[in-house]
């Protein structure tokens, strides 16, 4: 069945869309392939005519691909398009990384600059604010820029932890290898959390030790979910992981 | 018999057909294009991977629902999305309807009338 794979994946894999949508994409493709390449077979055709039959009553891939990729909504050809461009075949963990750190920049750095003239707009009208442009440019930078790299760096560190935490599982009955590893990573995304959150607000604040007395109690007890988090992470990302496989490890001459 | 009806000819139909056909009951693609082909009685000339770029923008425009379907254990390959129509599909259905007759009566008056 992997020819009927193969020509569900010419028309996928080029469009510019989120995994999520190009993975239904193909499943329902694929499905469909299946349930013609069955009937083919019932006429009495051998498994390679009836698996021609079926991919030319498909359509041609890259007929299909344009069609689809009207369908994708912006948002989706947005995050699409960023993968794209970061994204290189056979990626290490830190490749992965980096990835998703900069996709995450690269949506909110427009947010910001839609935001910011919107605040400062709105605030003028309603007379709320003597400030001018600039000094509201300036007060967003002194607190998105730290929020940003804060941000990014929590994306870039997680997904290495994710990426540690799924190799702790034994694929496919998804059984930890080791306990003290799991408890381990999961310790550690504690730590992380706990102590780039403090210099965050230390940074924001001016005031370490006030951030320490007003918000530690708090923060232990969030950061203390994280091994809620990871673990819920993984039994979210085990069905994904598993439906992705087959369609990512696939060889296509034609991609765009 | 004429020739069967093209993709090209079918532009801005396809979407009406397949509310049309869900009107019904609710199906998973391979039985949404079963039933297109059974109605037209052997009329339609369509790349079936067509169907489902109409069932995306169905759903998106909130024409259609999509569910996946229970665990079937009897056949291969990944679980089907099953598709329903809304109450917003069917209110589209109907101007469809209308739009389609009104489209025909006035095409009939001018291709069908005596020369």
């Amino acid at each position: 069945m992997q020819d009927l794979r193969v020509h569900v994946e010419k028309a996928v894999r080029p469009v510019v869309a989120d995994q999520g949508t190009k993975l239904r994409m193909r499943e329902e493709l694929y499905s469909h392939l299946l349930e013609v390449f069955e009937e083919e077979r019932a006429t009495g055709d051998d498994e390679a005519a009836a698996i021609l039959r079926a991919n030319d009553r498909l359509g041609d891939p890259a007929a299909l691909t344009a069609e689809l990729q009207a369908t994708a909504s912006r948002v989706s050809w947005y995050e699409g398009a960023i993968d794209r461009i970061v994204h290189r075949q056979d990626e290490t963990e830190i490749g992965h990384a980096c990835r998703l750190a900069s996709r995450y920049l690269l949506a909110i750095v427009p947010l910001i600059i839609v935001v910011v003239p919107t605040v400062w707009i709105i605030q003028t009208l309603i007379g709320s604010t003597q400030k001018s442009f600039l000094d509201l440019v300036s007060d967003s930078l002194w607190f998105g820029v730290p929020f940003g790299v804060f941000a990014t760096a929590q994306v870039f560190f997680f997904t290495i932890i994710a990426h540690r935490m799924l190799r702790q599982f034994d694929k496919p009955s998804w059984r930890p290898r080791s306990i003290g590893g799991v408890f381990g990573l999961c310790a550690v995304s504690t730590v992380f959390l706990l102590v780039s959150s403090f210099a965050l607000f230390s940074i924001l604040t001016g005031n370490p030790r006030a951030t320490y007395e007003l918000m530690m109690p708090k923060w232990l007890i969030a950061s203390s979910l994280m091994p809620f988090v990871m673990t819920g992470f993984v039994l979210a990302r085990r069905r994904e992981i598993e439906r992705l496989e087959p369609w990512s490890s696939l060889e296509i001459a034609d991609e765009t | 018999m004429s020739e069967p009806i093209s993709g090209k000819s079918l532009h801005g139909h396809l979407d009406t057909m397949v509310l049309a056909v869900l009107d019904k009951s609710e199906a998973h693609g391979f039985e949404v294009w079963k039933r297109l082909e059974a109605q037209a009685k052997g009329g339609l000339k369509l790349k079936e991977g067509s169907l489902y770029p109409a069932l995306y923008r169905l759903e998106t425009a909130g024409l259609l629902t999509a569910r996946k379907e229970e665990d079937d254990s009897s056949r291969r390959g990944p679980r089907r999305r099953i598709y329903k129509i809304t109450r917003k599909g069917k209110r589209r259905l109907d101007q469809g309807r209308q739009e389609w007759q009104h489209f025909v009566s006035v095409v009939e008056c001018v291709i069908g009338a005596p020369a």
